[in-house]
């Protein structure tokens, strides 16, 4: 390592003889060539910038989750980062404030204790899509020896509360496009008996569309449904029984009755205050209890309070034999990949199709299908069926479109709303063509070209869309 | 057909006493014969013959009414308040939902309920039955709670419900219609009948007296122009002039005080006779004697003390007006002493021949009875339903002619002498404190 590197990171050894890696910069450790898996046994990442960004990013590309040659490696973070990492503490083992800290040399050797434990294979296979981000996070949980899906109330989060999924988000926005996602890959995992549940934890109300539970509620007037409403006490003046609001009484700084026009000194004595009326300033409607109406932040729409979707929060923990696949890596095959987004095989990306298409689903929704035809010199040299091709690892970054490969064709799947079809599909066209072309200055040979948009309108025939995209495939 | 009475009663008489000339059985039931008789059997019978003589006119002017009626087509405001009401709000709803005329709104207010009336109310509300629920954490009275709902209610015209009332289908349309006889009926006064009648003979008795005093009485106080209560139960007001007016003040009798109102601010009132509404009376003698000694109180509170001006001139004279309290003084509250102390002459100034006089009395009134009875089916509108209540006629005399006039004599006094009607639970204790001091 020359100097400039050394500054940047650096292999030292502890009191156990483990090489932990520290970190000082941001630094891409899968693309360092001068890096091997082989070369350390734990990470320390020491980054302190202004830039709170710089810091996450230095603390994902050396992730136990993400990074390849760091994966399920013990992971320290510098201890002054203590209480700033917000939902990325979860996939950091420990604060230290040196790398060879008496605790956190005996915190990577319980780690370690503990994958021998369960016999824990680490695998070789890269995160391309969320669904192998998942069943990292899920391997990595019970490589630290959490068996518990615990949930609690997080801010920031949409769903209100912390399940173990949600420690994979990145990115703003993700937890929503890949909600689907979990919840199919969680019901996979119940129905496979991998986990159960352990506790009731609470009942929690959410958007009926888009399940977000940071609610926006207001009191309205139940006629016009504005929340320009005011809240008043009612007066009764014993005297002639004249029930009205407090305003009415009010007259040059002392209250009068607007009925008899007798001055109300004393309450209990004179008058009382049996009840309040709401007063909308919009309608001038009164009423006696307002309606309560629910905004859901996140796509604009106004709901009742009836109309919200009521979820149970439960907890879950991972069954014996949950634990037994996901350490031994057996589970990759046994789950259908079928409902995740990013990459994932033709058949795949097909049933998915097929299945959306059958399921209750919104009709403003739309999909767009954007196919290229790419020819790859390198991907000639692939023999094993799961590795998985360059150009595939080069596209995992667009984690809100499914895509899928055959032969030369590559499948690029988003959803859309009616009305948003235009922007999309354009937004999805640039994005993609100005990824590959960076793909193509990167390697010599390859080549690619946009052949067509498909758009899948809800109550059209599947299998004739499906029928279209593969028109000329081969 | 008096005639014929007569000489039955003649000829009943002679049977089992010689010394009773008709000289004399005029001197002894003179309170039967030149008071009781005039006032309430001969009108009857005048209303009656009248109400058939101008059943075409009356017919020509409801329907020219119903036409107008149809063609401004206002909005009206149902109003019910009251405590505790919750069980019966729904009856009512319901009988609401059948009207013939359908464009009204349902204020509901609850008056500090201690059971579950506020839960089921809202209920009614969120399920549309009700167009407008308030509460009252506190009670504050009757017309306290009517006033609040009054303030909020958006209609033309006010019709103000009992809660436990139910009504005839076209009972709203009919109460309606005299607002297009004349521009200046201001107050209309709806028709109020037992349904409970065969719940016991207290009810029966009820019934055969509200068919009487209500049904005929009203419409011969109408003919008059001296109807001088529209029923709280069931009554329609226009909701400019009841704001006008200041609406209900303190009760108990809330519903004679705001006709007096109305009729001294120079607006006219009248009876729909029928604008059918069906309540429930109470069922014993001891409950109904509490009801009536309370309504007994009110005449004194209000028409002898509150609006004894009506009397004599005030700024808005009228005969008319003057004549309806003077009537109901002179009919409900002096002649009650007079009739009392002509009791007591009776009992103890013919000590002699008392059961011959008591029996003679009951017959004179059974066969006056007979002649209200029959008057009662004739403008009736449900006589054969009603017809049973004529089986309950002998015991008409003990019922009104010594029941209810005691009670009356009992309740007077107490508030003339007592001010006791200060002091019933029917107020709020606050409210009553408070009138009693200013003298309300």
């Amino acid at each position: 390592m020359n100097q400039k590197t050394e500054n940047r990171y650096q292999i030292i050894t502890n009191n156990n003889r483990r090489r932990i890696l520290v970190i000082n910069d941001v630094v891409d450790v899968d693309r360092k060539a001068d890096l091997a898996f082989e070369d350390f046994d734990a990470v320390f990442i020491n980054v302190i910038d202004n830039l709170m960004d710089r810091i996450m990013l230095a603390i994902r590309l050396a992730s136990p989750l993400l990074s390849e040659k760091c994966r399920f490696k013990p992971c320290y973070v510098t201890k002054r980062l203590t209480g700033w990492l917000g939902k990325a503490e979860v996939i950091v083992d420990g604060y230290a404030s040196q790398p060879t800290d008496s605790n956190m040399a005996q915190g990577i050797e319980e780690i370690y204790a503990n994958m021998r434990r369960i016999n824990f294979l680490l695998g070789t296979e890269p995160v391309v899509s969320h669904a192998e981000e998942i069943f990292r996070l899920c391997r990595y949980a019970i490589s630290r020896g959490q068996y518990t899906f615990s949930s609690h109330p997080t801010p920031g989060l949409s769903s209100g509360y912390m399940s173990l999924y949600y420690y994979t988000l990145w990115f703003e926005g993700q937890e929503n496009q890949q909600l689907e996602e979990r919840d199919f890959f969680h019901a996979q995992l119940l129905k496979l008996g991998y986990i159960r549940p352990t506790r009731f934890i609470d009942k929690i109300h959410v958007c009926p569309v888009c399940r977000q539970s940071h609610l926006l509620f207001f009191e309205c007037c139940p006629k016009c449904g504005s929340s320009d409403i005011r809240e008043e006490p009612v007066l009764h003046h014993f005297r002639c029984a004249n029930v009205s609001p407090e305003s009415t009484y009010q007259w040059d700084g002392e209250l009068r009755c607007p009925k008899c026009h007798h001055t109300l000194r004393h309450i209990g004595v004179d008058y009382d205050k049996p009840s309040s009326i709401f007063t909308c300033r919009q309608c001038d409607e009164s009423f006696m209890y307002p309606d309560m109406r629910v905004i859901c932040p996140e796509d604009r729409r106004t709901w009742t309070t009836d109309d919200l979707l009521p979820i149970d929060v439960t907890e879950y923990e991972f069954t014996p034999e949950g634990i037994r696949v996901f350490a031994n890596y057996d589970i990759r095959y046994t789950l259908s990949q079928a409902g995740f987004y990013g990459y994932s095989s033709m058949r795949d990306f097909l049933a998915y199709l097929r299945m959306v298409s059958k399921a209750e689903a919104k009709q403003a929704d739309l999909f767009v299908v954007a196919r290229f035809y790419v020819f790859d010199p390198a991907m000639d040299n692939i023999v094993a069926q799961e590795t998985t091709p360059p150009v595939v690892k080069a596209m995992s970054r667009f984690f809100n479109y499914k895509s899928a490969l055959w032969g030369n064709n590559y499948y690029f799947l988003c959803r859309a709303s009616n009305g948003e079809l235009a922007q999309v599909q354009s937004r999805m066209e640039y994005e993609l063509k100005n990824e590959l072309k960076d793909f193509q200055q990167r390697h010599e040979g390859f080549e690619f070209e946009l052949v067509d948009t498909y758009v899948y309108h809800q109550g059209e025939d599947m299998e004739q869309f499906i029928h279209r995209i593969e028109e000329d495939r081969n | 057909m008096i005639d014929i009475a007569f000489r039955i009663i003649d000829g009943i008489a002679a049977c089992f006493t010689t010394n009773l000339s008709w000289d004399i059985v005029l001197s002894i039931y003179w309170f039967l014969f030149f008071i009781e008789f005039p006032r309430y059997y001969m009108l009857d019978v005048i209303a009656a013959i009248r109400y058939g003589a101008t059943w075409r006119k009356r017919k020509n002017r409801e329907a020219i009414a119903r036409r107008m009626l149809y063609i401004e087509k206002p909005l009206i405001t149902v109003l019910a308040p009251g405590k505790n009401e919750g069980e019966h709000i729904y009856k009512l709803v319901c009988s609401l939902k059948e009207q013939t005329y359908q464009n009204f709104e349902i204020i509901i207010i609850d008056d500090g309920s201690d059971n579950c009336s506020p839960q089921i109310c809202e209920d009614l509300k969120q399920a549309g039955f009700i167009t407008k629920f308030f509460r009252m954490r506190e009670r504050c009275g009757k017309a306290a709670a009517a006033n609040f709902g009054v303030m909020h209610a958006q209609g033309k015209y006010i019709v103000h419900l009992d809660a436990d009332s139910s009504l005839d289908r076209d009972a709203i349309e009919k109460i309606l219609l005299p607002f297009y006889y004349d521009r200046n009926i201001k107050g209309v006064g709806g028709c109020v009948k037992v349904r409970n009648a065969d719940a016991s003979l207290c009810t029966a008795m009820q019934a055969q007296e509200y068919l009487r005093t209500i049904q005929v009485g009203r419409m011969v106080t109408d003919m008059l122009g001296i109807y001088h209560i529209i029923s709280g139960a069931f009554g329609a007001f226009e909701t400019e002039t009841i704001r006008q007016v200041g609406g209900w003040d303190i009760g108990p009798g809330l519903d004679g005080d705001i006709t007096q109102k109305l009729r001294k601010a120079g607006y006219k009132v009248h009876f729909a006779e029928n604008a059918i509404c069906m309540t429930n009376v109470p069922e014993t003698w001891s409950a109904l004697f509490r009801q009536r000694k309370r309504w007994s109180k009110s005449l004194v509170r209000f028409r002898i003390r509150k609006h004894r001006d009506i009397l004599w001139s005030n700024r808005n004279f009228s005969f008319s007006n003057m004549l309806s309290n003077a009537e109901n003084i002179v009919y409900d509250f002096i002649l009650n002493y007079v009739w009392f102390f002509y009791i007591l002459g009776l009992l103890f100034g013919n000590g002699d021949r008392l059961p011959e006089i008591i029996l003679m009395g009951w017959l004179i009134r059974v066969a006056f009875s007979i002649v209200a009875f029959i008057v009662i089916q004739c403008v009736s509108e449900r006589s054969r339903e009603e017809r049973f209540l004529g089986g309950y006629l002998v015991l008409h005399t003990f019922y009104m002619g010594y029941f209810l006039r005691l009670t009356r004599l009992v309740g007077h006094t107490e508030e003339l002498f007592f001010f006791s009607s200060y002091k019933d639970s029917w107020n709020p204790k606050k409210v009553s404190t408070v009138a009693r001091m200013e003298g309300l």
